[in-house]
């Protein structure tokens, strides 16, 4: 036997002893598929991170979202240095920074002294996953000197605190909004598909009129719907219910189809004829069956939501100032003189959306690979 | 003789579509004894699996309809049953089976959480008590190892396999009448003779009534006590197994059995039924099958009754009685060439 033939063996060999092991459950099967995505493994850490992030934003963040210095409006990012005058520091520090021109807002750093970073500093009052009652910040300086690592915007908040805070928000706001929109989605699809006849005319019907308005309209005039001065949390809650509530129909219209195809095999009639109910037999034999269609749609289309947020935020109607989100601090990035004086405020929270659009994207075509029935059920890819 | 534990009593269920009202069963008659096994036998489109999703009420409902009849069970009329006392019946005292193993089984659950699916539902058994069950079913379905095999997805599994799972299913609530859809027919030949095997055992073990439809005539001379054939949404011919194989009284079932392939013989073209099935929104004035029969008369053109020859023999043919004197060979040439 050559070589080469020999080396094909051990690549048959083990795939043949593996049929004589427990059975592989289809979670197991996807997760080996999975891993083989090298951008959708990036992806799914990106997105890990930046959901602990946001998780532990009042820890990790030095300041509160709220707290302002009216001292240091629109202070650059501060830079970190390890040297001073030749003596290295094993923990990084930063030079305090004067106003230069209070006309054009630029600092300058004073060498004169060094502010030394401090981790585990103790800082304002929080709790933390709103329980622990904490004052440790992970990173911080001590006052009166401030650290901006992101800039601070015009009303002297520090942006990467505003960020973290964000975060909270605009991650979430996908996934409350897939929540909501996906129960509506898969419940009226599964049921139009299911049961047929008017029910189905009924639902489609009603999916189309919502398709064919333009849906940055629909989410303007649906925002109009709630009062302008809600409080941020309502304000929250209004938003992912609009969005939810656009994002709903197209669902539903996939869904449909999908039940319509899947309502003919026999293990539908079978659970039929062994005495389930109608709406055990559309939620337990055949929605599962949608799963994996279901799952890579819901990763690809939180982006929408994350934008959604963006859009209203941006046009002043979403999350209201002082609460942070990514949309209204990109708003304070709109005209012309902060773009050029004070990038960082554009830059940071587009870099934030931007990454996490694409890390779900990502994620979202790694599932797909993954989920793709036909690569599961071969056991092998190609 | 015993009562009948179902009776079907000219049963009509028409589907009601946009090129007219399909017939799909128009005024079946037959019935079912304790532990007896009954054949439905006839070709694509004669109805007899929409009877049977009939007594089940599981027609698609629209387009279908049950029109008129009555489905008796145990002396209740199915058709009067709620939705939820419907529910109850089906998989606990009627259940059934189908055609096709490899979809009957739900890719995304181990065949075991489906058996125990079912007998939570039915006998509200805790999952410990229902996965004992389900070992215990598979077990009776002779599927070996089966406290591994029941953690096993349908995929992992043969056609046979999923086929035993699938009756196990079916019976792990212990019904008295299991429906049987063409329970053989997706399966090759060798596995086909061990599911017939496997269900005439678990007929008597469970002491249940079959309902075996099916358009395999061998399949029914192995398997049945009595036969009914349908043809164009009616019973044509009713009987008990050895007078429909030995005492044809209706030409339909005459050509089915000469159309059999037989054993032995070489270079012989099978014989076949000549024309089609007819279109169920138009069926022919009077007998159904007389377009196709060698044997039709002018009589033919009005509709035959349904009359008994003997004890429990019924026909549906206007010349039964010529048939059943000898006096007409209702397929023309066959006594000849079986000589």
């Amino acid at each position: 036997m050559t070589e080469r033939a020999l080396a094909e063996r051990e690549d048959v060999e083990p795939v043949e002893a593996a049929q004589g092991l427990p059975p592989q459950s289809p979670w197991r099967l996807f997760w080996r598929q999975f891993r083989r995505s090298q951008l959708g493994v990036a992806g799914s850490v990106l997105l890990a991170i930046f959901y602990t992030l946001a998780l532990f934003a009042p820890f990790v963040a030095p300041y509160s979202q709220e707290e302002m210095d009216r001292q240091r409006f629109f202070h650059p990012p501060h830079r970190l240095h390890w040297v001073d005058r030749g003596r290295f520091h094993l923990l990084p520090f930063i030079y305090p920074t004067r106003l230069e021109d209070p006309g054009n807002l630029t600092y300058r750093e004073d060498r004169s002294r060094i502010v030394p970073v401090r981790f585990f500093v103790r800082g304002a009052p929080y709790r933390l996953l709103g329980l622990i009652p904490s004052r440790r910040h992970w990173i911080g300086v001590d006052p009166p000197e401030r650290l901006f690592l992101l800039g601070a915007d015009s009303f002297g908040r520090d942006v990467f605190s505003r960020l973290l805070f964000g975060a909270q928000i605009s991650l979430t706001v996908g996934l409350v909004g897939i929540a909501i929109s996906f129960t509506i989605g898969l419940l009226l699809g599964g049921i139009s598909g299911y049961f047929g006849g008017w029910i189905d005319t009924v639902t489609m019907r009603a999916t189309e009129l919502l398709l064919s308005i333009p849906g940055l309209y629909l989410i303007i005039a649906l925002r109009g719907i709630f009062p302008t001065d809600l409080p941020s949390q309502q304000v929250y809650l209004a938003i992912v219910a609009i969005l939810a509530f656009i994002a709903w129909a197209g669902l539903a219209r996939i869904v449909r189809g999908m039940v319509l195809s899947i309502r003919q095999a026999e293990y539908v009639a079978a659970a039929e004829a062994l005495g389930m109910s109608r709406l055990r037999v559309i939620s337990r034999h055949i929605l599962p069956n949608t799963m994996s269609f279901v799952i890579v749609a819901a990763t690809i289309s939180v982006p929408g939501y994350i934008l959604g947020e963006v859009v209203l935020s941006f046009l002043g109607v979403g999350v209201q100032e002082p609460a942070a989100s990514w949309g209204n601090m990109l708003n304070q990035a709109r005209s012309l003189r902060v773009l050029s004086s004070f990038p960082w405020l554009l830059y940071v929270p587009g870099a934030a959306i931007f990454l996490t659009v694409m890390a779900f994207n990502l994620l979202g075509d790694g599932l797909r690979d993954a989920l793709d029935p036909r690569r599961v059920m071969g056991g092998k890819t190609g | 003789m015993s009562e009948p534990l179902l009776k079907v009593e000219e049963l009509r269920t028409h589907f009601f579509t946009d090129d007219g009202v399909v017939r799909a069963v128009d005024g079946v008659s037959y019935e079912i004894r304790p532990g007896e096994t009954l054949a439905v036998v006839g070709e694509s489109g004669s109805g007899k699996s929409v009877t049977a999703l009939s007594i089940l009420r599981l027609v698609p409902e629209p387009p279908g309809k049950i029109v008129s009849g009555r489905i008796l069970f145990k002396g209740k009329n199915l058709l009067d049953l709620s939705p939820a006392e419907m529910r109850r019946v089906r998989g606990k005292e009627i259940s059934m089976i189908f055609q096709e193993p490899m979809t009957s089984l739900n890719p995304v659950y181990t065949c075991g959480e489906q058996i125990i699916e079912t007998v939570a539902l039915h006998e509200g058994l805790d999952r410990r008590a229902a996965r004992e069950r389900a070992i215990e079913m598979l077990r009776t379905v002779r599927i070996p190892a089966p406290e591994q095999r029941i953690d096993e997805y349908p995929h992992q599994m043969s056609g046979g396999m999923r086929q035993r799972v699938m009756i196990a299913m079916a019976l792990a609530c212990r019904p008295s009448i299991l429906i049987a859809d063409e329970p053989t027919t997706a399966l090759d030949v060798t596995i086909q003779a061990q599911i017939l095997e496997l269900l005439k055992q678990l007929q008597r073990e469970f002491g249940m009534a079959v309902l075996l439809i099916t358009h395999d005539l061998g399949v029914v001379a192995e398997t049945a006590d009595r036969v009914a054939v349908m043809y164009a949404g009616q019973v044509v011919e009713y009987c008990d197994v050895a007078s429909a194989f030995k005492r044809t009284l209706h030409p339909y079932t005459a050509g089915l059995k000469a159309s059999l392939p037989r054993l032995g013989v070489r270079h012989e073209r099978l014989r076949v039924i000549p024309g089609n099935v007819p279109n169920p929104v138009r069926f022919p004035p009077g007998c159904r099958f007389h377009p196709r029969c060698p044997v039709a008369q002018d009589r033919c053109r009005t509709d035959p009754p349904l009359q008994a020859f003997g004890s429990d023999h019924l026909s549906r043919c206007w010349r039964a009685e010529e048939i059943a004197a000898g006096a007409l060979d209702p397929v023309p040439g066959e006594e000849a060439r079986r000589a």
